[in-house]
């Protein structure tokens, strides 16, 4: 992980953990701190709040994933959640986004929210249970998203996706809003792309040209390494920055779209990528982040 | 507002297509192409990175 070579240049102490690792491992967790065993060593994490990090991601899917909520493996599965949970809020680490506010950060409705609070731009956006409910405003041509996760695995086992799609007011899967929460969105013709990455008060912004692009630019493969650094939406890495600060993390990866020369927020991953960007700004980001680990908590 | 027969589909179902190649869950990768298929949202387990 780079973050983790960072750390280790500025000869800072840093360990990863997640639950597949401590059910695997031998730990102990007292109102001292946490114990448990690396690779190389045990590591002991105390309780005096002298400890930073990061949550960086919360759901590798193939983890205990066929546990029923109502089982016993699922109980065991919560019983290690809770475990994880409990670590994060009472060793008094400080996170570079609070737990709490990671799990809010993730809703759409809540980022759209705090948008609307802050007067950014977004798309017009509604949840509706059927066709009819479909606002005007929305217009003849839409897009759906889902409110959920983007992705589930199928009876076979075979992961979906499920991406970004325009649709039509009159189009037949529109029959089905009421099965699953989609947001629907009004379509923005984008000029441009815009990845923000933000972390503590700094921030990044790289643009895609949106010209031949699909809807979704991540279904276009040579879009991934076809951002560029860019200097000229500095009042949009502005504006992402009080998005993180209304909704409370510190380390963001937000989506933006120039649309007939307005910038539009679309969405914002509190865990999301940002080493597929160019450099310097990929490795920027890495340093801030190691950076601010590094950093005194006191 | 007026009850709403429970649906028998969900757009998941009308709109998944088969995941991208390589777009293996809960890595970390240098393309973006995991994330709009990974499980981020899922908020189940905690990778913690800790420094002191």
């Amino acid at each position: 992980m780079p973050v983790m070579a960072a750390l280790a240049t500025r000869g800072v102490a840093a360990a990863q953990l997640d639950v597949s690792l401590l059910e695997r491992r031998k730990y102990s967790l007292t109102s001292a701190g946490l114990t448990f065993a690396a690779a190389d060593g045990d590591v002991f994490i105390p309780a005096d709040g002298s400890v930073r990090g990061w949550l960086r991601r919360l759901a590798p899917p193939q983890w205990r994933r066929e546990a029923a909520a109502s089982s016993l493996e699922g109980a065991v599965r919560a019983s290690w959640v809770a475990l994880v949970i409990g670590i994060a809020r009472s060793c008094r680490i400080s996170w570079l986004s609070d737990i709490e506010r990671l799990f809010l950060a993730e809703n759409k409705l809540v980022q759209q929210a705090a948008a609307a609070s802050l007067e950014i731009a977004s798309p017009v956006t509604a949840v509706v249970a059927s066709r009819e409910q479909i606002p005007p405003a929305l217009g003849e041509r839409f897009v759906a998203k889902p409110l959920g996760p983007g992705q589930f695995d199928d009876p076979q086992g075979r992961g979906q996706a499920v991406f970004t799609r325009e649709l039509t007011r009159d189009a037949r899967e529109l029959d089905t809003l009421g099965g699953a929460p989609f947001l629907l969105q009004q379509l923005l013709e984008a000029d441009r792309h815009l990845r923000v990455v933000t972390v503590a008060d700094r921030f990044w912004v790289c643009a895609l040209e949106g010209q031949d692009l699909p809807l979704d630019w991540r279904r276009e493969d040579s879009a991934h390494d076809a951002f560029v650094v860019s200097d000229d939406h500095g009042e949009v890495g502005d504006r992402a920055l009080a998005l993180t600060r209304a909704l409370g993390v510190g380390y963001s990866s937000q989506d933006w779209v120039v649309a007939r020369g307005r910038s539009y927020f679309l969405d914002l991953n509190p865990g999301g990528q940002w080493l597929f960007l160019p450099d310097p700004v990929s490795s920027e980001v890495t340093a801030a982040i190691a950076e601010w680990l590094a950093g005194s908590t006191r | 507002m007026d009850e709403q027969p429970q649906s028998v589909g969900n757009l998941y179902l009308e709109l998944a297509e088969p995941a991208p190649a390589g777009s293996e869950g809960g890595k970390t990768t240098i393309t973006a192409t995991k994330e709009t298929v990974d499980a981020d949202r899922e908020a189940v387990l905690l990778e913690l990175l800790v420094s002191s």
